[in-house]
């Protein structure tokens, strides 16, 4: 205890001794670390962004298809739902909600012009735990799940050169694979985040839809957790209730989405890496000139009788001590800017890049606990193994050399 | 076990090798015993300091045996010479070599921090040392804020705060006045009468000479004489 005061003592005394040199390190180990938790808020902020959207956008966080629907989706890879099986599925789960619907590919045709979509019949009172609440509409929205009429998204509304309130017919197959071309009234036009999905789907009541196609089934469960993410005990729980499904996450659901995401952990290492191997180098250039300057002094230290472990100790906690009022002002900052920008930044100039991403255009940036953990072990860590060489150094000569220098 | 605090044995010192190797001591013998007051004279050059640093383990020589309190130090390895230095050794440089960073009762108290010895007592302990030198007043001042007798007298203080056997002092009064030099004379003297604490300074002062009880005469890194006060 004696020793570690002493250590700690001279440290602080000698970091005070050379306080514009060392304020100009600490205000770069700031930067650095203020700029890498910044960053990564950012960066994780898209990744909540990407997961909440996709979970949102139809997906959930547990989605069950019959096997192969993935493959081809149609009414012939469909199931026939049983409610209290579901419920029963998702007993003690922190859940939301869920929905049973029907996603079957469809063409489109107005009297002008004919598209593809996803035809999707729901259930509205049930769609809370998805997008579908929040539409922005113009019109009515549906009504129950036997309304025949269909919701359409303002890009296709425009690109079928129709209006709210004309009929549409739609061809799709039936859960025999038989064709089927089926009218529809558009009862409201809605106007979602994304342009893609303006352009891609259309709904309707599901029972109304499984009257058409002539069939009792589903083609899939979406649930929705209270949580962020799914546990894998909360997969596990409905695949054991459901072995003949399909049990997917959003990862499994949307892959593109996925890999992005998972890219986006990696670079928030490798930028973090940068950084922090850049800052060692100003730590260890500093703390070469901070013991040089002391050889004399460390001969005299070991003349005296102290060990080279407490010298050695002495130079580690210097740079440690830089490194951790970097780190307390850097974390510091990185809340200020955190909650300057807590409301979001406004990316609507790059609208089509980052709904690419599955991102809104207003991103938020949001701090990880484990993020800024890591920063700073890591930061810590790299201080220790940056004043080895400088503390070698410091203890390498023969005493009665250093006392001469 | 016998009276002697340091024995030299056919000690010699070479510095560098070959056509520019310099012999700093050159076989020498001798025996410094417990209560002594000892100078160590000679004209630069001659080898006292180098005799003093293989004294205190800070330097090893090339041949012969240097024995501190019956103890071979070429038997220690560095962890142990810093032990010897630390426990039974006090250090009065030319240069004073206070650290500073520190206030004067800290510069002394380090060596008893070194040692592992508890605020309290360092802090009674420093401060009545620093009182036996004439210093308790400016014991929370720093180097910078002393004169340079003030200073070597807060070298001394910190040298014998561990209460050493042996209080080695290299040309300790070089950067002193002749007062100044009488007095941190007139002080180790006292000390050694007092507490036996055995002393063996390096020094071309005649001044210092007057007060020790014995002189080793080094010229070329040979004793030439040795003489009894």
């Amino acid at each position: 205890m004696n020793t570690f005061r002493l250590v700690l003592n001279l440290s602080l005394r000698n970091l005070w001794r050379q306080r514009r040199r060392n304020s100009i390190l600490v205000v770069a180990i700031t930067f650095a670390i203020g700029g890498v938790i910044v960053l990564n808020s950012m960066i994780r902020g898209m990744q909540v962004q990407m997961v909440d959207s996709v979970v949102e956008n139809l997906s959930g966080h547990i989605k069950m298809h019959a096997p192969n629907y993935r493959d081809d989706p149609s009414m012939e890879r469909g199931f026939v739902l049983d409610p209290i099986r579901v419920d029963e599925s998702v007993e003690g789960l922190p859940v939301l909600g869920w929905a049973a619907r029907i996603t079957i590919p469809a063409v489109i045709m107005s009297e002008r012009e004919t598209r593809g979509a996803s035809l999707i019949g729901i259930d509205p009172d049930r769609e809370l735990i998805s997008v579908v609440s929040n539409f922005k509409l113009e019109g009515e929205g549906l009504e129950s799940t036997s309304d025949s009429r269909v919701l359409v998204g303002r890009s296709l509304l425009e690109e079928l050169r129709t209006k709210l309130g004309r009929r549409i017919v739609l061809t799709t197959l039936d859960a025999d694979g038989i064709s089927k071309e089926i009218g529809f009234r558009i009862v409201g036009v809605y106007d979602a985040e994304s342009e893609s999905m303006e352009k891609s789907l259309v709904f309707t009541g599901r029972t109304a839809l499984q009257e058409l196609l002539n069939s009792s089934e589903v083609t899939e469960v979406s649930i929705r957790l209270k949580t962020r993410y799914a546990k894998q005990e909360d997969f596990d729980q409905v695949r054991k209730s459901f072995p003949e499904l399909d049990v997917l996450d959003w990862q499994q659901v949307n892959p593109i989405v996925a890999f992005m995401y998972n890219t986006v952990n990696l670079v928030i290492y490798i930028w973090l890496g940068i950084v922090l191997g850049a800052l060692v180098f100003g730590l260890v250039n500093t703390l070469i000139t901070a013991v040089l300057e002391r050889i004399h002094e460390f001969g005299l230290f070991r003349a005296v009788g102290m060990r080279s472990r407490i010298i050695v100790a002495q130079v580690i906690c210097e740079s440690v001590c830089l490194m951790i009022l970097g780190i307390a002002l850097g974390v510091a900052g990185s809340f200020l800017i955190y909650a300057w920008l807590y409301d979001g930044i406004d990316l609507s100039a790059f609208a089509e890049g980052v709904e690419m991403m599955g991102m809104s255009s207003q991103m938020k940036p949001a701090i990880v606990a484990h993020d800024v953990l890591v920063v700073v072990a890591v930061s810590i860590t790299l201080a220790v193994v940056a004043s080895f060489y400088p503390a070698r150094r410091a203890v390498r000569m023969n005493p009665l050399d250093a006392l001469r220098h | 076990m016998t009276n002697d605090v340091v024995q030299l044995r056919s000690v010699t010192r070479v510095y560098g090798q070959g056509n520019v190797a310099v012999n700093a001591l050159q076989g020498i013998s001798a025996e410094i015993n417990k209560g002594e007051f000892v100078c160590v004279v000679g004209p630069s050059g001659c080898g006292k300091s180098t005799m003093l640093h293989l004294i205190g383990g800070l330097d090893s020589p090339t041949s012969g045996t240097v024995i501190v309190e019956d103890q071979d130090l070429s038997t220690f390895t560095n962890n142990e010479l810093s032990d010897l230095r630390l426990r039974r050794m006090g250090f009065v440089f030319q240069a004073f070599n206070l650290i500073p960073v520190l206030s004067a009762c800290e510069n002394v108290e380090f060596v008893l921090q070194l040692q592992g010895i508890g605020k309290n007592e360092r802090d009674t302990r420093a401060r009545e040392v620093l009182d036996s030198v004439g210093l308790a007043d400016a014991a929370d001042r720093r180097p910078g804020e002393l004169s340079g007798g003030q200073q070597q007298r807060v070298a001394v203080a910190r040298a014998l705060v561990g209460n050493p056997l042996l209080l080695i002092a290299d040309e300790p009064s070089a950067n002193l006045d002749s007062t100044t030099t009488r007095e941190l004379c007139e002080l180790l003297q006292s000390i050694n009468r007092k507490h036996g604490t055995t002393i063996l300074i390096a020094t071309h002062d005649s001044l210092v000479m007057n007060y020790s009880t014995r002189t080793i005469q080094l010229e070329d890194g040979k004793i030439q004489q040795e003489n009894p006060a």
